[in-house]
């Protein structure tokens, strides 16, 4: 009998450490110390919070007989966990050639596709320090017409 | 009332689906990258269509009296850029005719080569650099006719055809 008491008194004094954990701290007249700290934390879910839109050309329209670069920028905007980050590059397809309905080609070349690395926290509209352009370099010896060629923009997200 | 609400709204409709075509992006929900569409356009930096072409004749042709030994050429050349599809069609107005001096002397002359009775089609939308051609100009009758300046006008149309 005083073996199970002695235990049972035991796991309560051993709940009263743990109240004082779990409880409000409370500060009165009686306190050791008129003040009291209470920790305020942020949580998150690194999948659902994280966010990120890297904004890309729909098109990129050259006017006939323009060898000069062509805009092709993107921007990014993002909000991501600390350490995390955000590799954008952009590559011609098909080695930069442009077709058209008839059997002549043009080809286009891409600057400044390397990817890029962005940190987390990107405003919206960011750009990098040189950002993309297309550009043909001869327009002769094809018939005038509409040439279509092809890029690719990617994203790589590198978890924190 | 509410047909105007209506079509107001079936407007508003259409100005949304039009939208998402200004800018495509890559977020964390979706595909990791884009395809951009590169696109030529047919008219140059100034809104002006690119097709170009130039056929260049003379403005005189002069033949000594007696002919040339060897021939007498009226020349002219052509270089064009043209849309897919497209060709240059040359022609002449004339075979030959009479040269004359206001006078009631003349000087008969034929005239043979391409475009001539038959319109000339080069049978390619870009010429490879510059293309020379020749048109004999025969001219008979000399020793019929008294000394002089006689002439006669040829004209050149230009067309651009499909291939």
């Amino acid at each position: 009998m005083k073996k199970i008491l002695a235990v049972a008194l035991a796991v309560v004094m051993m709940f009263s450490i743990s109240v004082v954990a779990f409880a409000d701290q409370t500060i009165t007249k009686d306190s050791e110390n008129q003040y009291a700290t209470a920790d305020v934390v942020t949580t998150f879910d690194a999948e659902t919070d994280a966010s990120y839109t890297v904004t890309v050309p729909s098109s990129v329209q050259i006017a006939w007989g323009d060898t000069s670069a062509q805009d092709a920028g993107y921007s990014v905007e993002s909000q991501l966990p600390i350490g995390a980050s955000l590799a954008v590059s952009a590559a011609a397809n098909d080695s930069g050639t442009m077709k058209s309905s008839g059997s002549d080609t043009l080809t286009f070349t891409v600057a400044n596709g390397a990817a890029t690395t962005f940190g987390p926290v990107n405003a919206a509209g960011t750009e990098p320090e040189e950002n993309v352009t297309v550009s043909i370099a001869s327009f002769k010896g094809v018939a005038v017409g509409t040439y279509t060629g092809t890029m690719t923009y990617t994203v790589v997200y590198a978890a924190a | 009332m509410k047909k105007v609400l209506s079509v107001a709204l079936a407007l508003t409709m259409m100005l949304l689906v039009c939208v998402p075509a200004f800018a495509a992006t890559i977020t964390q929900d979706s595909d990791k990258s884009a395809n951009v569409d590169v696109v030529t356009k047919t008219t140059d930096k100034d809104g002006n269509p690119a097709a170009s072409f130039t056929v260049t004749i003379p403005g005189t042709v002069e033949i000594p009296w007696y002919g040339t030994t060897g021939g007498d050429y009226l020349n002219w050349s052509y270089t064009s850029q043209l849309e897919i599809g497209k060709q240059l069609q040359i022609s002449l107005d004339k075979t030959g005719g009479a040269l004359t001096n206001g006078t009631a002397d003349s000087l008969a002359y034929t005239l043979s080569g391409d475009a001539v009775g038959t319109a000339f089609e080069t049978g390619e939308e870009v010429t490879e650099g510059t293309v020379y051609k020749q048109i004999e100009v025969a001219v008979s009758g000399w020793d019929d006719a008294a000394v002089a300046a006689y002439s006669d006008t040829v004209t050149f149309t230009v067309a651009v055809v499909d291939l």
